[in-house]
């Protein structure tokens, strides 16, 4: 396989070497290799990505790219090879997110969607939606920051008419 | 990750947590989040603002939600008390081709409704499901336990036949609502005369239309009914079948072949098999105009008796089957399948619904009732 390096750099100055497959990971990255838009010796500025959590993409993108090369090499692993390396996979998608602070996983998922890396996003949401499915609206708010523009005549109608949702 | 763990770091707005943020990146984040929530707390999180409320009220959203739920469909059970004015509503996922054949997967209740509404009259459709009780007719949405109550129809208390449809051309939901009544010369015993209404949900116009039965053939039986692509199918003799187009409203009949003897009784089944209309009796009749015919292997009746009551195909292409009745607490509750091609029976017990500690917390008592199955459930957050 190719192992071709190339050069990230972030909004606030670090520089990140990572293989061209893993990069490819992103659509953003990967459409600029195709137009070769990408200049071997200079680093692909990501104007809206800051360094520590480049970091972290670049680490799930790295994990991933490995995955998919194995994928091809044992086309004829059995079915419990499979569920062996996809459960390898969830506990370490598992452990990633766990040492997140939410407010590093919205980032992270800034970063996933600007950059067009739709395994992460998917990640990202599903951890954070298992994170709040259980809150109330208030504790929501918080979690998200949200101002609570309803007036409160509308909210008491949206909590009428749902009331069995709210116990 | 416990939430109490993330208290220490101060919230910041979503919006500020890049600076690249817009609007448009805010609602699809949102909407992707949200996208991957129970429907409960979907429902719940309206109340969170208004940018929430109009992602989860957007069609995008409502759409997306239903083609994800038509992935993953629910078995739906409904029983009610004789003397309750309780009708109790279950469902649990659908037994999956691969599953281990002893599988069993908690029911979920999902509603219960008052007020004496004893006949389910369709099989859900998109997850509504219509009731009625003397000439109420009820829609309900049980995702959202929404209750649609529509106009009375002046049936007079003769015998009435409804059923909910759907166009997804249009994208509406609409109920048929037949009503069969003695005609002018009440000399004349076979002259049977029938009415058609229909009613659209969500139009302005909150009344039943009257349209006309261009089959020129009034029938006083008519059983079964189904709702498949945009058309409501329902039997009114031993080999005709109607077919309503929920679009267009037009009535069109249908020539069975003589050789698959559609039975009008009133447990018969019209049932969706891969998206053809088919008829079962003890014996499955796959009807698209081709002889195909499975016979049911004896070891059903050992497995359930004769009592036994063939419901419907899955979306796996198995046939479901059940007992139709909540037997006392000592039995166990289960459904059958069949895998029609692999010819192989499997049972998966559905605990939660018959047992006594069930009973005593839903106040139905010891005794056998009768339960209706519907396969094909998906949940719906559509609003009516």
């Amino acid at each position: 396989m190719s192992s071709n390096m190339i050069m990230l750099k972030s909004s606030d100055g670090a520089s990140f070497e990572i293989e061209e497959a893993a990069a490819r990971k992103s659509k953003i990255i990967a459409n600029m290799i195709e137009v070769e838009c990408v200049d071997e010796d200079k680093a692909i500025p990501l104007q809206n990505v800051t360094g520590n959590i480049l970091a972290l993409v670049i680490e799930y993108c790295n994990k991933h790219i490995v995955d998919d090369d194995d994928d091809v090499a044992t086309e004829e692993a059995s079915e419990e090879e499979e569920e062996a390396k996809k459960k390898k996979v969830d506990d370490w998608e598992a452990e990633f997110m766990n040492s997140m602070s939410l407010e590093t996983m919205f980032e992270l998922l800034l970063a996933a969607n600007y950059l067009n890396i739709k395994s992460l996003i998917d990640l990202v949401c599903q951890t954070i939606a298992n994170n709040i499915k259980d809150k109330t609206p208030e504790e929501v708010r918080k979690i998200f920051s949200i101002e609570n523009d309803f007036t409160p005549e509308e909210e008491e109608e949206i909590r009428k008419e749902n009331a069995w949702a709210f116990g | 990750m416990a939430m109490e763990d993330l208290q220490p770091s101060p919230p910041r707005n979503l919006a500020h947590a890049g600076k690249y943020s817009t609007k448009t990146i805010l609602f699809d984040i949102t909407f992707e989040i949200l996208f991957r929530i129970p429907p409960k707390s979907i429902i719940r999180f309206q109340s969170v603002s208004k940018l929430w409320l109009s992602i989860i009220r957007s069609k995008e959203f409502v759409d997306s939600f239903l083609a994800r739920s038509k992935t993953r469909p629910r078995l739906l059970f409904t029983f009610k008390q004789f003397e309750s004015p309780k009708r109790f509503i279950f469902s649990t996922p659908e037994h999956q081709k691969n599953d281990n054949s002893t599988t069993a997967i908690a029911a979920r209740h999902d509603m219960t409704i008052s007020g004496f509404f004893d006949y389910v009259r369709s099989p859900p459709v998109n997850g509504f499901v219509c009731f009625t009780r003397g000439s109420s007719i009820l829609v309900c949405n049980l995702t959202t336990r929404q209750i649609v109550k529509l106009p009375d129809v002046e049936s007079n208390e003769k015998d009435m036949f409804v059923r909910l449809g759907y166009d997804p051309v249009e994208d509406q939901y609409k109920v048929l609502c037949l009503i069969m009544f003695d005609g002018d010369d009440a000399n004349q015993q076979d002259h049977i005369q029938q009415k058609h209404f229909v009613f659209t949900l969500s139009s302005q116009q909150k009344e039943w239309r009257k349209i006309e039965n261009t089959t020129g053939d009034d029938h006083r039986t008519v059983f079964g009914g189904i709702s498949i692509d945009g058309a409501i199918y329902y039997g009114v003799e031993n080999e005709v079948i109607v077919r309503f187009d929920v679009r267009t409203e037009k009535l069109e009949l249908i020539q069975v072949p003589e050789e698959f003897h559609i039975t009008t009784t009133y447990y018969s089944t019209l049932l969706n098999y891969t998206r053809k209309l088919g008829d079962l009796e003890m014996r499955l009749w796959i009807i698209e105009w081709s002889k195909m015919t499975y016979t049911l292997p004896s070891e059903w009746d050992g497995l359930l008796g004769d009592y036994v009551r063939p419901k419907s195909v899955m979306h796996s292409g198995e046939l479901n089957v059940v007992y139709p009745r909540l037997q006392s607490s000592r039995y166990r509750f289960g459904v059958c399948y069949y895998d029609v091609k692999g010819e192989r029976i499997s049972r998966m017990e559905i605990p939660g619904i018959g047992d006594d500690y069930s009973r005593i917390r839903l106040g139905i008592g010891k005794r056998s009732l009768e339960i209706l199955s519907f396969l094909g459930y998906v949940e719906n957050i559509r609003v009516l």
